[in-house]
């Protein structure tokens, strides 16, 4: 084995005769660590004393951070993941709906008439969705209908049914040409997204009313016409949605306002495919009554 | 708990089944071997300012686990391998806190030499000398031959006991005191030349 040269042999003597320790830093040291083990014995009693208190920390959210903290760890990570992704998703689906909303807002209604989200009624409480219309959320308002009490027809009772309700007026002044409230403007993925899913609550909103008026609950059918088109969303189906009002207030016996909107929009589109079933509806029973009357 | 221990401080053999039959207390354990966990501390290259820590470190570790010590193991191959590992987690604590931390950097303070206050201005000076000079060069060493060549030449352990020590076997031992001898005669000749050329 190779050997040190003599001279390192003697200062590697040297240096293990006098590189020791000092009495003071031992002392020192000494106290250090004594104080050191009594904190860690004291640790551990406290750790390992009766299974009580140690569930008891464990079922404290402190317990459980102090004594699992790998675990509470992941636990946090993970809880914060998921409500960031939820907070993206509604941030993503607010942005969609207000996508949608948008262009209803500052596009000019048809005829200079109010928009379509001012045209909400401002009547009721009906629970109208902020994001995707639901039929599950809309609850029964008392006064968004007008009363069957209304007086039967007559030549004079156009101004009479005018002031029925202003919900009526405003849902049938609101525009009624798909292109004005539908369609966003922007071509981008996300409206087009947006775009498909009013499409989907519209025509089910459309069902779901048809359905109500063909099991008798005009009513019903109303308040789903009401909070689709509260909520913006309708567009395509608006002619559709204003025959169902009409014969929803047909069938709650209130041809007054039955006719009002029926009157309106045949002046408005007069050539729609949907005209026909106005003229045959409550709305001009009376004026048909009254020219079958007519005196020769 | 330990000052308590440590008023009876006899000499500690360095077999455990020894300390066990003279049923030697932790605090003659610290007494016996404080001097050996510091002094290599140093050598191995800790902070002045963690050499406190790293020994109390040790210690504790020893009061945790000497039922674990196999009464065939050599006592200061234990601590010394106690230690080795001790240093490297400081060393690893002082990088998360400060990465510009160079590892195995030491400041080499004449204040730490032992007191001895019987000896002269002149003795103090040329010790201190002494163990900066032998400081120095072993942190010139690679990490693995600096553990080799301290547990031969300054505890003058035997090849065994530096295996044992150190979990390796004892043909690379040789191989690694023999390269470390050269090393370290090396960087003594680089510092002692330095040295030199600075008392010019």
């Amino acid at each position: 084995m190779t050997q040190l040269n003599q001279t390192t042999r003697a200062l590697l003597a040297q240096v293990r005769a006098l590189d020791h320790m000092s009495s003071a830093d031992k002392a020192r040291i000494r106290g250090g660590l004594a104080q050191k083990i009594r904190m860690s014995v004291a640790a551990g009693a406290a750790v390992t004393l009766g299974t009580g208190v140690a569930e008891a920390m464990r079922s404290s959210v402190l317990g459980n951070l102090s004594l699992w903290s790998p675990v509470a760890t992941k636990v946090i990570a993970a809880v914060a993941i998921t409500t960031a992704v939820s907070i993206g998703t509604v941030r993503v689906t607010q942005s969609r709906h207000e996508a949608v909303i948008q262009p209803h807002e500052v596009k000019p209604s048809h005829g200079g008439k109010a928009t379509r989200a001012a045209a909400a009624p401002a009547v009721g409480n009906i629970g109208v969705p902020t994001a995707q219309p639901s039929t599950e959320t809309l609850v029964p308002v008392e006064g968004s209908t007008p009363t069957p009490t209304v007086p039967a027809p007559t030549k004079g009772s156009t101004s009479a049914a005018k002031s029925v309700s202003s919900s009526e007026n405003e849902a049938v002044n609101a525009p009624l040409n798909p292109s004005a409230v539908s369609a966003p403007n922007r071509a981008t993925e996300e409206d087009r997204a947006s775009a498909s899913d009013g499409l989907l609550a519209e025509i089910s909103a459309v069902r779901q009313a048809r359905a109500a008026l063909r099991n008798g609950n005009a009513q019903r059918a109303l308040q789903i016409i009401d909070s689709i088109q509260r909520s913006g969303t309708f567009g395509t189906f608006d002619q559709e949605s204003v025959l169902i009002r009409v014969q929803a207030y047909c069938g709650l016996g209130n041809r007054a306002a039955a006719h009002d909107i029926a009157s309106r929009f045949l002046a408005q589109y007069p050539e729609s495919p949907l005209a026909a079933k106005m003229r045959e509806g409550c709305a001009f029973d009376h004026e048909a009554a009254h020219t079958r009357t007519l005196p020769n | 708990m330990l000052g308590q221990a440590a008023c009876d401080s006899s000499d500690v053999s360095a077999r455990p089944d020894d300390l066990q039959a003279a049923a030697v207390s932790f605090a003659n354990l610290y007494d016996a071997h404080a001097d050996f966990v510091w002094r290599n501390a140093r050598r191995l290259g800790a902070r002045p300012e963690s050499l406190d820590d790293i020994v109390q470190d040790v210690f504790m570790v020893v009061h945790r686990k000497l039922h674990e010590l196999n009464s065939r193991e050599s006592l200061r191959a234990w601590l010394f391998s106690i230690l080795v590992r001790t240093i490297q987690n400081h060393r690893r604590s002082l990088r998360r806190k400060d990465p510009h931390v160079r590892s195995g950097e030491s400041t080499l303070d004449p204040a730490y030499v032992a007191d001895a206050p019987q000896l002269s201005p002149h003795a103090m000076a040329e010790r201190s000398d002494a163990v900066r000079l032998v400081l120095q060069a072993l942190q010139d060493l690679d990490a693995d031959k600096r553990e080799v060549f301290i547990l031969s030449e300054l505890e003058e352990m035997s090849v065994p006991e530096i295996s044992e020590a150190l979990s390796v076997n004892t043909h690379t031992i040789q191989s690694r005191v023999r390269a470390a001898r050269k090393q370290f005669e090396q960087a003594l000749e680089k510092h002692r030349a330095r040295d030199e050329w600075r008392l010019r």
